[in-house]
């Protein structure tokens, strides 16, 4: 199982690299506000320009 | 305030045309993916459907089917969909049309290469992994090119916040392009021929940690990606708890790398790498649920709409049916349910709850949603949409249901004991043959799906006819947004010490990833080498002969009917023989533990049949046992034996560790014919017409090689 | 377009009403850039002129309101205020606002009020040191709460404002805290044109300072939510390290393999325990300057003790190690955290609380005439106009003639008061008269007002540092733990160091307070959660804590024990004929419509129910006589008058019937006649009632032990009357109080008193007193000064307080009596060597997990919302 010495420390890397993205994405205030975001996706750019 | 232009205002379009072609590509290697599933269901059911041509032989189709599906048909969903949404998300094009074009063209070539090097048996045998050296360069290519396409639109984007379905699409990229490149790691021969680098429970382990991973980071979180974007667009309400979406992204992000030993339970993979494997996917059901739920309470207020709305049909059944598969794959992982479900079609059923149910239908979920916006004319007929989702509803259900029973009836026969304490079914057949009509179900049900298919596919014909009939101005659809880069006040206020506590974290990370990038380089070579060492005295290598009938043992694809591993139960090994150890594989570059028993497991036939029994059975299986949906191999017994390669093949397995020796490797191709005629010879003996240049054909390599098959330590154990 | 004729009939029903009244004017043009759009173009729509399905007939094109009048049904708005948000908003191009709304599904935008202030005390000096952020040269921002913003049209067309208003670069739209936050350009748009556009578009700013606490947060939440997510990762992933290793014990497992896991745990807990535990670090840290023992102090002993003794037994190859304990233990503390910062309301700012409650612009009389400035503005001695019906921007002395003000928001009492030339008039106060100027004495933060909500902020930071029960528990418990630690080390220090320092950091980890640490904040949080669903909104944990040993309970009159609005009790009318009863009612609402007067209120409410007459003489003139009553001609030639007696009388009207009133009522209660020409036509009698559940409620408090008694700013006989009808002795009665003398009476008398009173005009008692109930006057002020808001003005929701807080104390005291006991068998058990550190590692979680399913199974208040 001389694999495992591989895959847990790559695996490992691989949260850490989730790790780093989320210390990321904490500092840029992705997480400031949990609830518009839901809400700017609705509109549709297509329909605005048509009116 | 009439006739203000801002000056950050940038006025751009949406690249649609990128999006049009991958849809197109989806529902076209939808139909073939398909309709390969569907003529291998049949080929169960009715064995005479292989024709007995080497390249429609079930052997070559399944792999066909499974890549078609998950890599061309799942595939150009995820990039039709994630093309369609980054932009709108990011409100920025596509960070550039050359890189888009070359994904889309590169990877329906990959396509095409696969379909032609699969069936004509070029395969490496790693399950949703087969495709050869240079098509697995290839795919790395085309993703990178796509990675830095969607990277570039990310870092160039008008909107700050990352919605969360963009975080799942990061995830995609950045596991998949990891998982793909560690599972192909492999020393070519040929052109057409590499040996994997692991060997054995660590290929297998390596394996299924690629294959979970395929279907968690190319089959899920790009789902739920397209969930988070479409579901909330399609029901016009924002998704039901943002903040719960987030939580449940990260929690998942940060743990999902740990699975891939629950394929390996009860196998001779260490034990404690089993319990790890079970645990971690039996936690697996809280952010999975956390999905189905965030998906489904968004139509909260707006349930009716379901009535009319064929769009939010599919998606919501769509997502019922994630809810349903990640609630059963925990099940499955518990070693005990395990110990019964593993190798029987209750795995198929799973596999296509989830596959049919949640990936088909948000795929035409998201398909009806965009063929309005992409071809600017409402869809064809939304009669025919329904019909296709009831056909399609219809279809899984057969399918599922049918592969539940089979896969239930397959376990409890193959354990069941007389008051004797004998085997109640001794004889594999018995179990096959009661299967027949399950097959029967299963393969209506898949008719029925692409029937729906097919229907869908006829609805976006007349809708594109109509569009073009209407001369619907397809041009890329025009957008405008500010462009603002926000002094963040915050960022301008935080103290030296917020600033340097995140330090220490950040690196130690850093450290953890680049220690283990170096560590990887160098231990990769060294591990693979050192961990042949025979823990088991009497396994020794493949002869070249045996060899080279293991290449026609992957070619002709055996490992998906038969497994090559007899489980530690009382009844395998009364069935069997000794139960598998993890010393015997230590050769066998790729592994063959197979993951299905249509046929009975292998890995003890060595010596159980003598040579004319298989000669006559790989002739005609129907012969030998009767009712047998096994296919016939006609082309073996004319086909000569290639051992052009062979010298560079006893090299290549050298590098990795299998101790042959020099003039092993220098006399290969005389070994071969050797121990060919003392085949031939023993064949005649047992009574077999001699013909001219038998010993050529590639049926005795083959019988050397099954003969070969775990007799090494029945050697010992005797 | 071939399609069968039976489908477009379930398409039309598929036609939902997206198609908006903006869409009327455009002829039904059948190319796609016509009148259709994706959004409507549901799977299966059909493309063709079928008709705009149109909105109501009736209904406001803006804001959905159903119309009445033949105008307003003609013109299509309900007022002039839509009107004007409409065209504003289809002149900017963003008419797909309308559409989108719909789509939505939200019918109903907030009706617009015609906001008439222009805005101008935007663009002062003061106003922008106050409320602006200056991020670079050309680059401010400043950020506005406004209720109105509530769905994704709204943030819609507010984000659609920079690509059509000169000088704004970016609007961000919070949702979550209502929250419209501007980037703009300070040289090219001032403020007031933004302002102005802002209400234009029915979203009414109010600025928030940007000094506010709002922003300092946001740092310290990053920070937090670093911690949080480090430790999630590092403790999810060691578990995992340690199921394999636990496994590995039972079934084997290769030394390789197990010292791999060891290091590689090693390796996963240093960011854990470096980074995510130092808030455990600094708490313990800082009570320790203080001389005194945190409850975060052994937990931290705990981490830093169970960490460098694994690392050490990693070292030595050993396999007591327990960094999946540690890792746990720092990620589900931070967890409770997590829980206590969400359920904690902010301590507002005194200056937050004076702009919630103060008006900002205020109207300036200089030499050019009037102009709107900002409040700060003002210095004392300019001259300012306050036109009827507005609030009182500074204190000031009265210049022109006499003026009418409701001072409710100082002194409590809601009935007007008239004053004098001369005399002074308060910052906040109510301009219920005539509009008249004065001369500025005192601005903002320098008025009385101003100077009460000092006072007030500097009570509820007193609030959080009052040693909470726990606490005081925490130091007993700390000093225990640590002298028992040392005890064991050294008793045990003969057998060697490695077999001592193991029993010390197996007693301090199975040792760890997680009664304390974990539960008493869960129970807390969800007594919050359920008082909430009960209609009682609690400031934080300790408040609940505090209300639990609450002994006395003053209520203040006007507002709490009465319903706060005169009503009318009696009435007796001149020959009790019907008709003469609906023409009553008739002249009643005529002659009192849009009066902003309690007593005319009651006696709209009291004819409003009765049944109005079809031909009755219509009102030609009438006039107002403040503090006396109303006179109407009417077209029938009679002059009718309602109002107090006393003036009736001096209109020459004979009162012979007066006796016909019962004195039962006459007692506290205001009379009033209804005349016609000289004839007395009918009589009532107005009296602010008390609530019906006052009485039952003081009963109820008496049988658990609570005495009650009045504290009010209002005559002695009516606190009299008052208190004896719901049982109260005459010592227990507090009359003629003003807000200084309640706040001094509370402060004195001490913790266990609690005041129930309305938010705003009691504020200042309410913040002095030991527990602050407010019962009326919003949510939002209320907490900033009080500990308890109740949802309902029902006074039995009281007793269901001090019902909730006690049997949430007697649950915390059970958990600390019962992870004491834990506590002292398992530190025994650890001390004698008996479980070693894995069992501790194992008895540690299972004590806090059974502690916190306690505190979930029996939290207190009932379960199910109590919302009568």
């Amino acid at each position: 199982m001389e694999v495992i010495f591989i895959l847990l420390p790559l695996s490992l890397a691989l949260g850490g690299v989730f790790l780093l993205a989320y210390f990321w994405a904490a500092r840029s205030g992705q997480f400031e506000d949990l609830e518009t975001p839901a809400v700017r996706i609705l509109p549709d750019e297509e329909r605005e320009t048509d009116l | 305030m009439e006739g203000f232009v801002n000056k950050n205002l940038e006025k751009f379009a949406y690249d649609d045309k990128i999006v049009r072609y991958f849809v197109l590509a989806t529902v076209l290697w939808g139909i073939v993916g398909m309709l390969a599933g569907l003529l291998a269901a049949l080929q169960l059911a009715l064995p005479e459907l292989n024709f007995g041509l080497p390249w429609l032989t079930f052997g070559r189709l399944r792999p066909l089917h499974t890549n078609a599906v998950i890599f061309a048909f799942a595939g150009n969903t995820i990039f039709a969909g994630v093309y369609y949404s980054t932009q709108r998300l990011c409100k920025a094009r596509m960070f550039s049309d050359a890189l888009s074009k070359f994904h889309f063209w590169g990877w329906q070539l990959i396509i095409v290469a696969a379909a032609i090097t699969l069936l004509s048996g070029i395969t490496v045998s790693k399950e949703y992994a087969e495709l050869e050296w240079p098509i697995d360069i290839a795919i790395a290519v085309v993703w990178v090119a796509f990675g830095v396409n969607f990277f570039g639109t990310l870092i160039r984007r008008r909107e700050q916040h990352i919605y969360v379905a963009l975080w799942f699409y990061i995830a995609t990229i950045i596991t998949v392009a990891l998982l793909h490149i560690v599972n192909s790691l492999a020393i070519p021969v040929s052109l057409f021929k590499s040996y994997s680098v692991f060997a054995g429970v660590q290929d297998g382990l390596v394996q299924w940690w690629y294959g979970h991973n395929a279907v968690a980071f190319f089959l899920t979180t790009p789902f739920l990606g397209l969930m988070y974007y479409f579901m909330p667009k399609a029901a016009e309400r924002p998704v039901y708890s943002y903040r719960l979406s987030i939580i449940h992204f990260w929690s998942l992000i940060f743990l999902y790398i740990w699975a891939g030993p629950h394929h390996l339970l009860n196998t001779s993979l260490p034990e404690w790498a089993q319990t790890v494997g079970m645990l971690f996917s039996v936690m697996l059901i809280a952010p999975s649920w956390g999905g189905m739920i965030n998906g489904l309470l968004t139509l909260r207020g707006a349930w009716d709409k379901l009535r009319t709305d064929a769009v939010l049909k599919f998606l919501v059944v769509g997502i019922t049916f994630y809810g349903m598969a990640t609630f059963e794959g925990p099940m499955m992982s518990i070693r005990s349910i395990n110990a019964l479900s593993h190798y029987t079609d209750y795995t198929i059923g799973h596999v296509h709850g989830g596959a049919l149910g949640w990936n088909g239908f948000i795929a035409f979920g998201m398909i009806y949603y965009l063929m309005p916006r992409l071809w600017k004319v409402p869809m064809y007929s939304s009669r025919l949409m329904m019909v296709h989702f009831w056909t399609a509803t219809i279809g899984i259900v057969l399918y599922i249901t049918s592969m539940w029973t089979a896969g239930v009836t397959q376990g409890l026969m193959w354990r069941e004991f007389n008051e004797q304490g004998m085997l109640q079914y001794p004889d594999f057949i018995e179990t096959v043959i009661k299967l027949k009509p399950f097959y029967w179900v299963r393969a209506l049900g898949g008719a029925l799906y692409l029937f729906g298919t097919l229907i869908a596919a006829y609805n976006m014909v007349k809708t594109i006819a109509a569009a073009r009939a209407k001369g619907a101005d397809l041009s890329d659809t025009p957008a405008s947004a500010v462009r603002f880069s926000v002094v963040d006040a915050t960022k301008a206020q935080s103290t030296w010490h917020q600033r340097l506590e995140g330090r220490p974290v950040m690196f130690s990370v850093l450290t953890l990833v680049a220690v283990t990038i170096g560590g990887m380089v160098e231990i990769v070579p060294m591990l693979a080498i050192a961990s042949n060492i025979p823990t088991i005295k009497s396994v020794k290598p493949y002869t070249p002969l045996e060899l080279e009938g293991r290449d026609i043992y992957i070619r002709e694809g055996c490992y998906t009917c038969h497994s090559q591993m007899v489980r530690p139960f009382r009844d395998e090994v009364i069935r069997y023989g000794e139960y598998s150890k993890s010393g015997e594989f230590v050769y066998d570059h790729p592994f063959q533990f197979g993951s299905k028993r249509t046929g009975p497991d292998l890995h003890r036939v060595g010596g159980k049949y003598p040579h004319l029994w298989h000669y006559r059975h790989m002739l005609d299986p129907t012969t030998i046992s009767a009712g047998s949906i096994m296919p016939p191999y006609p082309w073996l017994f004319t086909g000569e034996l290639d051992t052009s390669t062979t010298v560079k093949k006893l090299e290549v397995m050298k590098r990795l560790g299998v101790p042959y020796s020099e003039e092993e490797i220098r006399h290969g191709r005389a070994l071969v014919e050797a121990q060919a005629t003392k085949i031939v010879d023993e064949l005649i003996a047992q009574g077999l017409r001699r013909e001219e240049g038998l010993e050529k054909k590639e049926i005795i390599a083959l019988i050397a090689y099954l003969q070969r098959l775990g007799s090494d330590i029945k050697g010992e154990v005797k | 377009m071939a399609v069968d004729s039976d489908e477009s009939a379930a398409h039309a029903y598929a036609m939902r009403a997206s198609e908006q009244a903006g869409h009327q004017n455009r002829d039904g043009s059948d190319g796609f850039r016509g009148n259709h759009s994706p959004i409507s173009m549901r799977a299966g729509d059909e493309v063709g002129n079928t008709s705009a399905a149109a909105v109501l007939p009736n209904a406001c094109k803006h804001c959905g309101q159903r119309l009445y009048t033949s105008k307003e049904l003609d013109c299509g708005f309900c007022c002039n205020g839509c009107s004007a948000a409409y065209s504003l908003i289809n002149g900017l191009g963003l008419g797909y606002y309308y559409c989108l709304r719909d789509s939505a599904g939200e019918r109903q935008t907030i009706r617009k009020t015609a906001a008439d202030s222009q805005f101008n005390h935007f663009d002062g000096a003061e106003f922008r040191a106050r409320f602006v952020r200056e991020l670079s040269g050309s680059q401010s921002r400043i950020d506005f709460q406004c209720n109105a913003v509530h769905c994704s049209a709204c943030v819609w067309l507010l984000e659609k404002l920079p690509e059509v208003l000169p000088g704004v670069d970016q609007v961000r739209v919070d949702l979550a805290r209502a929250k419209i936050a501007v980037w703009f350009d300070p040289s090219k748009i001032d403020l007031s044109t933004l302002g102005r556009t802002l209400a234009g578009l029915g979203y009414d700013p109010h600025p928030i300072a940007s000094r506010s606490t709002a922003f300092s947060d946001q740092a310290a939440d990053v920070t937090f939510a670093l911690q949080i997510g480090v430790a999630a990762f590092c403790s999810m992933n060691v578990m995992l390290l340690f199921i394999g290793r636990y496994q590995g014990l039972f079934s084997g497992m290769e030394e390789q393999y197990a010292g791999f896991f060891s290091w590689v745990s090693l390796a996963l807990a240093v960011p854990a325990v470096t980074f995510s535990a130092l808030p455990f670090y600094r708490t313990s840290i800082g009570a320790l300057r203080l001389k005194r023992f945190h409850i975060d102090l052994p937990i931290s002993i705990a981490i830093v003790g169970g960490f460098l003794s694994s690392a050490v037994n990693t070292a030595l190859g050993r396999s007591e190690i327990y960094y999946d304990t540690v890792t746990a233990l720092i990620f589900l503390l931070l967890l409770g955290r997590w829980f206590q910062r969400r359920g904690m309301k902010k301590v507002a700012l005194a200056s937050e609380m004076l702009y919630a409650i103060a008006p900002l612009s205020a109207i300036k009389i200089t030499h050019e005439g009037a102009q709107e400035v900002f409040v700060e503005a003002l210095r004392s001695g300019d001259t300012i106009k306050v036109p009827n019906g507005a609030r009182i921007p500074a204190d000031a002395i009265l210049l022109s003639g006499d003026a009418i003000i409701n001072n409710a928001l100082i002194s409590g009492e809601s009935a007007p008061c008239k004053v004098s030339r001369g005399n002074e008039v308060y910052c906040g106060a109510l301009n219920a008269g005539p509009e008249f100027t004065a001369q500025v004495t005192a601005v903002a933060a320098h008025s009385r007002i101003g100077n009460i909500l000092q006072g007030i902020e500097s009570a509820s930071v007193r609030d959080s540092k009052t040693a909470s029960f726990t606490d005081k528990v925490a130091q007993y418990f700390v000093a225990g733990v640590l002298a028992l630690s040392v005890l064991t080390f050294l008793l045990f220090i003969g057998e060697g160091m490695a077999p001592a320092l193991d029993r010390v950091f197996a007693l301090l980890i199975v040792s760890c307070p997680c009664a304390l640490g974990i539960a008493t904040p869960i129970v807390m949080s969800l007594a919050n959660a359920r008082a909430a669903r009960a209609g009682i909104l609690l400031k934080s944990g300790s408040a609940l804590e505090r209300c639990a040993n609450i002994e006395k309970i003053y209520f203040d009159k006007t507002g709490t024990l009465t319903h706060g609005k005169p009503a009318v009790v009696f009435s007796h009318l001149q020959g009790g004929s019907d008709a003469s009863r609906q023409k009553i009612n008739h002249i009643i609402q005529k002659l009192e419509s849009g009066i902003e007067h309690p007593a005319a209120e009651a006696l709209r409410n009291f004819a409003g129910s009765g049944p109005v007459g079809p031909d009755e003489p219509e009102l030609v003139s009438r006039t107002v006589i403040n503090g006396a009553g109303v006179m109407g001609e009417f077209s029938d030639g009679v002059r009718r008058r309602i109002g107090s007696l006393r003036w009736i009388k001096s209109e020459g009207v004979n009162l012979e019937h007066l006796q016909l009133i019962p004195d039962a009522h006459t007692s506290g209660s205001t009379i009033v006649a209804l005349s016609e020409d000289n004839q007395l036509k009918a009589l009532f009698a107005l009296r602010d009632s008390v609530r019906d559940e006052a009485a039952e409620a003081i009963a109820d408090l008496a049988r658990r032990g609570v005495t009650s008694g009045i504290i009010s700013g209002d005559s002695s006989g009516v606190v009299g009357t008052v208190g004896e009808s719901i049982g109260l002795s005459q010592s227990d009665l507090i009359s003629e109080a003003s807000p200084e003398q309640k706040a001094a009476i509370l402060t004195e008398a001490g913790e266990g008193t609690a005041l129930v009173g309305d938010g705003v005009n009691d504020a200042l008692a309410l913040s002095k007193a030991g527990i602050g109930i407010g019962i009326s006057g919003g949510a939002e002020v209320c907490l900033k000064v009080s500990d308890v808001f109740l949802l309902r003005p029902d006074l039995g929701l009281i007793t269901e307080l001090i019902d909730g807080a006690r049997s949430a104390q007697r649950l915390v005291r059970r958990h600390l009596i019962v992870s004491l006991v834990y506590n002292v068998s398992a530190a025994v058990l650890a001390i004698s060597g008996f479980i070693g550190p894995l069992a501790a590692a194992l008895i540690m979680p299972a004590s806090s997990i059974s502690v916190i399913l306690s505190s979930l199974w029996n939290a207190p208040f009932k379960k199910e919302a109590a919302w009568k």
